[in-house]
């Protein structure tokens, strides 16, 4: 599955205008999103740093080859996954609508954490891909994990748990496009490493402290291609993505993000011998 | 042209000065009437771009106007020329000679100016005559063009005339005039603007929020008034991109790059 992304910055002060304004393109209500993301690394494989790196000039050419090939193997699944938990309501009770988090009576989240439960799926990207495109475009991979020891079980697969962070936002849909309207929240460390992803001790929202300042927020605007290498497809996607840009214009600016901000690749930490 | 000069006959200096300038300006006309034929003619080459012909039809225009200014201005030494023929005239070139001789205007030109004289004549009594209609009734001829621009101008002059006044009184001037104990508007304590609420709480959208207004921009409102509008970003995505700047937000791959790796660099 490939995806296609433009990012635009939001500031707090503009969230609920530009709220309103997407709710006006999209012909929808927002849609409440709360997330929880745990970051794993890769375990690198020992002794990749002893490999020797191709820049030496002695040696023949077919030794060099096949050291290039060595580390090739090596480093390939070397990445930064994550297992996203979606937080939903875990029964629908009257005044819980349509499964959203939101109370529409007190108008405001609903925050007891009994009431939730939280859909997990490990999710892999790629770096986008580094031609010259409008968009970021990027492999991704998502599995769902139904149930069991989360932490545990990507230990045993080879990924070492590195940190969390929670997602909160709006989620507006638009054709093939998702618009995600979000921020990072910080989460502390939990006590036990087998409580990372509970969702039970995680503090209420509002003594989470926010990763940016100023509360701003992201617009994501993504679109997901189920076969990345139909050109035709890909295009679709491209021109869908680019008349939002358009559309959207007056009130953010959409562009690709950084590349290299969003690499997910655990940088090979090179010793010269 | 030629035979008045091989000629030799005395001509005074200053005729010869009208026809000289007279004749440069003709060729510049000659000379641009002819480009706009190749541009148009030429089967080969793709019609030149509207604004391109515009201009070039605009210098035509020019052109002619400056030929016939400097004819009205010479009226008189023209018109009291007289051409006498040059035995010396090439007579192979008889059909120029005959042109140049002659004293009334070809037959075509003079049917071609008598149609538009007639034309011009019926549209200015058409004019006259839809004048005279629209006096008697305004409402008549009000296109459905017409409403369509009246009605945004109406918003942005009702706009401007709504500025000019002081609002937030809760009466007219003329009640507080006659005493406005008695009058009863409903209105039973002070209006009071809602507490601007955390947006975050407020991302429900359910459709009670106050309607919001938007302010028209026009030319004439005053510069507060403008100053308001940028305040509120009416001005788009310059505006906000500039105030996430002053407020020394995180950069956006720096919330990239936590989102992927988890930590802060």
């Amino acid at each position: 599955m490939h995806e296609l992304s433009l990012y635009g910055a939001v500031p707090a002060e503009d969230h609920v205008q530009i709220l309103q304004q997407l709710a006006g393109v999209t012909r929808m209500q927002p849609q409440h999103v709360e997330e929880i993301h745990l970051v794993f690394k890769a375990r690198t494989p020992p002794g990749l740093e002893k490999v020797h790196g191709s820049g030496g000039s002695q040696g023949n050419q077919q030794q060099q080859n096949e050291i290039q090939r060595l580390k090739g193997m090596l480093q390939s699944g070397i990445y930064f996954v994550q297992l996203v938990g979606t937080i939903v309501a875990s029964q629908t009770p009257a005044e819980l609508q349509n499964g959203q988090l939101f109370d529409t009576e007190r108008n405001e989240l609903v925050e007891d954490r009994t009431q939730q439960k939280v859909n997990w799926r490990f999710e892999f990207k790629d770096t986008p891909e580094s031609t010259k495109q409008p968009t970021n475009t990027r492999l991704i991979s998502r599995t769902r994990f139904e149930d069991g020891e989360m932490i545990a079980f990507m230990d045993l697969f080879g990924f070492e748990y590195v940190n969390r962070y929670y997602i909160e936002g709006q989620k507006f849909y638009n054709q093939d496009t998702t618009i995600f309207v979000h921020r990072v929240r910080q989460l502390p460390t939990a006590d036990n490493i087998r409580d990372t992803s509970d969702i039970a001790k995680i503090p209420p929202r509002s003594e989470l402290q926010l990763l940016d300042p100023s509360e701003g927020f992201v617009l994501q605007a993504t679109i997901d291609i189920v076969d990345g290498n139909v050109q035709e497809l890909k295009d679709r996607a491209v021109r869908q993505l680019l008349a939002l840009k358009e559309t959207l214009k007056q009130a953010v600016t959409l562009a690709p993000a950084d590349r290299l901000a969003l690499d997910t690749r655990i940088p090979i930490p090179v010793r010269r011998i | 042209m030629a035979s008045f000069e091989s000629e030799g006959t005395k001509i005074e200096t200053d005729v010869w000065k009208v026809l000289d300038r007279l004749r440069a300006r003709l060729q510049l006309l000659v000379g641009s009437l002819t480009a706009m034929q190749n541009d148009l003619a030429n089967p080969n080459v793709a019609l030149p771009a509207w604004p391109q012909f515009q201009t070039s039809m605009n210098k035509v225009q020019q052109e002619i106007n400056q030929v016939a200014e400097q004819i009205k201005q010479n009226r008189e030494t023209l018109s009291n020329m007289v051409l006498v023929p040059d035995p010396k005239f090439p007579i192979r070139q008889q059909h120029i000679l005959q042109t140049l001789m002659r004293t009334k205007m070809e037959p075509s030109v003079e049917d071609w100016i008598e149609q538009n004289l007639k034309a011009a004549h019926e549209k200015t009594e058409e004019e006259k005559r839809d004048w005279i209609e629209l006096d008697r009734n305004p409402l008549k001829r009000l296109t459905e063009d017409d409403r369509r621009q009246l009605w945004p101008w109406a918003a942005v002059t009702a706009n401007i005339k709504g500025k000019s006044h002081i609002w937030g009184a809760d009466f007219t001037a003329a009640e507080k005039a006659e005493g406005c104990e008695k009058i009863e508007t409903g209105l039973m304590r002070p209006l009071e603007e809602p507490p601007t609420p955390d947006p975050y709480a407020e991302s429900g959208l359910d459709g009670e929020e106050p309607q919001q207004y938007v302010e028209v921009d026009v030319e004439g409102a005053d510069e507060a008034d403008k100053m308001d509008l940028d305040q509120t970003r009416q001005s788009g995505a310059r505006a906000a991109s500039h105030s996430t700047l002053a407020r020394s937000a995180i950069p956006m791959e720096n919330i990239h790059r936590f989102m992927t790796k988890g930590v802060q660099t």
